[in-house]
């Protein structure tokens, strides 16, 4: 059945906002109370959380490890809470979260190029027809239409710089894209000017609304209805910069989920989350380890390993990996030949995914490689078995489900694939 | 001694010897009759060698074959990787170190890999470093745990552990006063210690050792060496522009043991060349570096204090050095490589044909003084 959903389900009303913009400056940002939150979210949506390891971490330095083997690098196994489970030493943290985890060791893609890698398996990797099709943040936000939550949809907590990223919506049109947090910090220019009163502001956005509709006469719908839905979004955050303010953080969570710009940025997703936004995604960089894998690892695995079980737990505590799916995953995996620089290379044939949550069988490794890590000893999984599973798990159903692209019906994820009923509830 | 004459400033290659799988560190055992090398296969690999070091080959010097090296069988016992390795100072024994924290003594003479003496968990992780002082009477440890730990050479047992500033400690060197030991760290600390007492003498740092990239800490103070008077520290490493692909400029710093001044700072080639992984001080008093970067990229030098260019380097390239080791005779020096291809080739993975890379051995001759003319 193709998915009608229009674009104005995303458009934020003038009496929406307005609405929000009481609630947001009635009442300063309360800091985390698991009851209270989660009986907040369970009203709402399934959400996505979606941490991006840029570069592509090592699953022999993580999530399959093979110590003492050829290519087992210099590190250790470590058990987990799970019995038979290990992951990397480099991984404590996580290890302990494991009977909340589902690893996938058995992906085996396409792509070894970083320049088409992450918009492949971003994408899912459909079968080209000549459209674009949407990142996975994008998809979900569309398939799972608004919620009540007064804030973007789909935000991206990023180093750098921020903005909005339409190309994350391919042909879903501009309006899907995301909502990136540079640093974790809130669109420049976000708060009102102290000498405009409220009246004032709302005779301006009537004013701009007036113009917008002049300037939109004769125009395609997709630019305008995308100018009109990112200034939207930029009002809902203006009554909601609280989320941003990171004196509200608890100096305990702080020092849990670490100083560091990953910690930070993974501590803002929770609150995110709380908050009910309904896709975060999280980019790290620096993980193109082609030289100095191991210390590079050291530094960059352990820097992971401290926000994700800090968040997993968190999420694990308050109720709420029931309706959020966690992703932490890279473009591909890392080569089990090191390097002269002692680096390893890109490595799509085998490689691994952690997730967790909402629809997610937890405290299971699904697949397995060969003794020394080179190649996928079970199933392969490609991408396109992730995104029916992921679709699956927040109860879309992938298979039974068409994108309707201007009449065009295509599908959510690539047909020759399925969801891996392993790692659903 | 310092040396006075012009130098024939070329190395002339005596032999390459093959390996099985990449090595971190090589080392000749005190005789010249061994030479040792930590294995990234958790094995110590073992050639046994003239003492007096390898002939001149015949022919014309630029095909070298492994030569009179004969291969005994590697000793095993370690886990992960082999990290580190060093000679008792009375010469007997090899000490060594993992990836795992394991630390183990062995009787060089024989064939028994039986250690004399052993600790499976001498750090908590990564063992990085070892050093024996001059007198025999100390060996010195440090790991990412970011201890010291200093141990009887005899019988292993602990005599002393301090905190080297908590960071991960990546090398140390002790001083021929048998007495001070320099540690160096992650984010370019470097810190002198008294081994009688753990007290702290001196602090310098080397920033420029380090960076944080993202949330990659990049970098550190690689090796640590003094000279043979004691005067001069030379701290190793690489001037890091970003993680992941470390790209970087290959440095060395040179302290003065008396006041702490640098008495210089080298940058010794381009942005591709990557780390110094060690560097070695020739009783003539220059010294000797391996630097690797970017796969293919890496160097064999000597260098003199005071100048700004080495008076040699190896006669072809050499691909990603990380170990030098010299002959007690002072001649000839054996530099670890590597060969091998990138990681990631696709046809490979097609025919199911993955081999690892190997370190192979190129030992050469060194370049003799000749009188001023």
């Amino acid at each position: 059945m193709p998915l009608n959903c229009q674009s104005d389900q995303h458009r934020v009303s003038r009496r929406r906002w307005l609405g929000t913009a009481a609630a947001g400056t009635a009442a300063a940002l309360p800091l985390f109370d698991p009851a209270l939150h989660a009986a907040a979210l369970q009203r709402s949506a399934k959400q996505v959380l979606f941490i991006w390891l840029d570069g592509g971490i090592s699953q022999l330095e993580s999530w399959d490890p093979k110590p003492n083997t050829e290519f087992g690098g210099p590190f250790r196994a470590i058990p987990t809470s799970v019995p038979g489970i290990h992951v990397s030493e480099l991984l404590p943290q996580t290890a302990q979260q494991m009977q909340h985890l589902a690893i996938v060791r058995s992906l085996c893609t396409e792509d070894n190029a970083h320049s088409s890698g992450v918009d492949r398996i971003q994408r899912g990797d459909p079968k080209n027809r000549g459209v674009v099709y949407p990142y996975f943040g994008s998809a979900v936000t569309k398939l799972l239409g608004p919620n009540d939550s007064g804030l973007p949809p789909y935000v991206w907590i990023k180093p750098l710089s921020g903005g909005f990223m339409h190309k994350d919506a391919g042909f879903l049109g501009p309006q899907y894209g995301s909502l990136a947090f540079g640093d974790g910090k809130p669109p420049q220019n976000l708060l009102q000017h102290p000498d405009v009163s409220d009246q004032q502001q709302q005779e301006r956005m009537e004013i701009r609304a007036f113009a917008d509709q002049r300037y939109a006469r004769g125009r395609p719908p997709a630019s305008t209805d995308a100018n009109g839905f990112v200034f939207s979004m930029g009002l809902e955050l203006m009554q909601r910069r609280q989320l941003f303010d990171e004196s509200t953080f608890s100096p305990g969570d702080v020092q849990r989920y670490g100083t560091h710009d990953l910690g930070r940025h993974m501590l803002l997703a929770r609150r995110m989350l709380e908050a009910g936004v309904q896709v975060v995604k999280v980019n790290s960089y620096g993980w193109d380890t082609h030289g100095d894998n191991f210390n590079g690892s050291y530094s960059l695995v352990r820097r992971f390993d401290q926000p994700f079980a800090a968040l997993i737990s968190d999420l694990a505590v308050a109720g709420l990996l029931d309706q959020v799916l966690v992703i932490a995953m890279s473009e591909f995996g890392r080569t089990p030949r090191v390097n002269g620089h002692l680096g390893r290379d890109h490595w799509p044939e085998a490689w691994s995914l952690c997730m967790a949550g909402a629809g997610v069988r937890r405290g299971i490794a699904v697949g397995s490689t060969s003794d020394n890590g080179t190649w996928v000893a079970s199933e392969p999984y490609d991408i396109g078995h992730m995104f029916h599973t992921w679709f699956s798990a927040l109860g879309i159903n992938s298979r039974e489900t068409a994108w309707d692209n201007q009449g065009q019906p295509l599908p959510l994820a690539h047909e020759d694939c399925r969801p891996v009923s392993e790692l659903l509830l | 001694m310092q040396l006075t004459g012009t130098f024939r400033s070329e190395l002339r290659p005596l032999a390459k010897i093959p390996t099985s799988c990449q090595l971190s560190l090589l080392r000749y055992s005190s005789d010249g009759s061994l030479l040792l090398a930590a294995g990234r296969d958790g094995r110590i690999h073992r050639w046994r060698l003239p003492s007096a070091g390898l002939p001149i080959p015949a022919g014309d010097g630029k095909t070298v074959t492994a030569g009179p090296a004969e291969v005994l069988a590697p000793w095993t016992g370690h886990n992960g990787w082999v990290s580190s390795l060093e000679i008792s100072a009375d010469g007997q024994f090899l000490v060594s170190a993992d990836t795992w924290g394991r630390l183990a003594c062995r009787a060089l003479s024989g064939d028994s890999e039986q250690p004399v003496w052993e600790h499976g968990e001498a750090h908590a992780g990564w063992l990085r470093a070892l050093a024996v002082n001059a007198t025999g009477s100390c060996l010195a440890s440090c790991g990412s745990d970011g201890m010291v730990r200093l141990w009887n050479p005899a019988d292993g047992t602990v005599l002393r552990q301090f905190s080297a500033g908590g960071q991960d400690l990546y090398s140390l060197a002790c001083h021929p006063d048998g007495v001070r030991l320099a540690v160096g760290d992650l984010r370019g600390g470097i810190r002198i210690f008294d081994l009688r007492d753990g007290s702290l003498l001196l602090t310098w740092e080397a920033a420029e050792f380090y960076r944080l990239s993202y949330i990659q800490e990049v970098g550190g103070v690689r090796w640590l060496a003094w000279n043979g008077a004691g005067s001069v520290l030379a701290a190793a490493g690489c001037i890091p522009e970003n993680g992941g692909f470390v790209q970087g400029i290959p440095a060395v710093q040179l302290i003065s043991a008396t006041d702490g001044a640098v008495i210089q700072q080298l940058r010794l080639g381009d942005n591709q060349e990557g780390f110094v992984h060690q560097v070695l001080w020739h009783p003539q008093d220059y010294w000797m570096g391996v630097c690797s970067g970017q796969p293919g990229r890496g160097r064999f030098f000597l260098h003199r204090v005071g100048t700004e260019k080495p008076f040699c380097q190896n006669p072809q390239p050499l691909a990603n050095c990380h170990s030098v080791a010299l002959h007690p005779l002072g001649r000839q020096v054996a530099v670890l490589a590597n060969e091998g291809t990138y990681g990631q080739r696709k046809s490979m993975a097609r025919e199911g044909i993955y081999p690892g890379n190997t370190s192979p051995i190129h030992i050469f001759e060194l370049p003799a003084a000749d009188p001023v003319s």
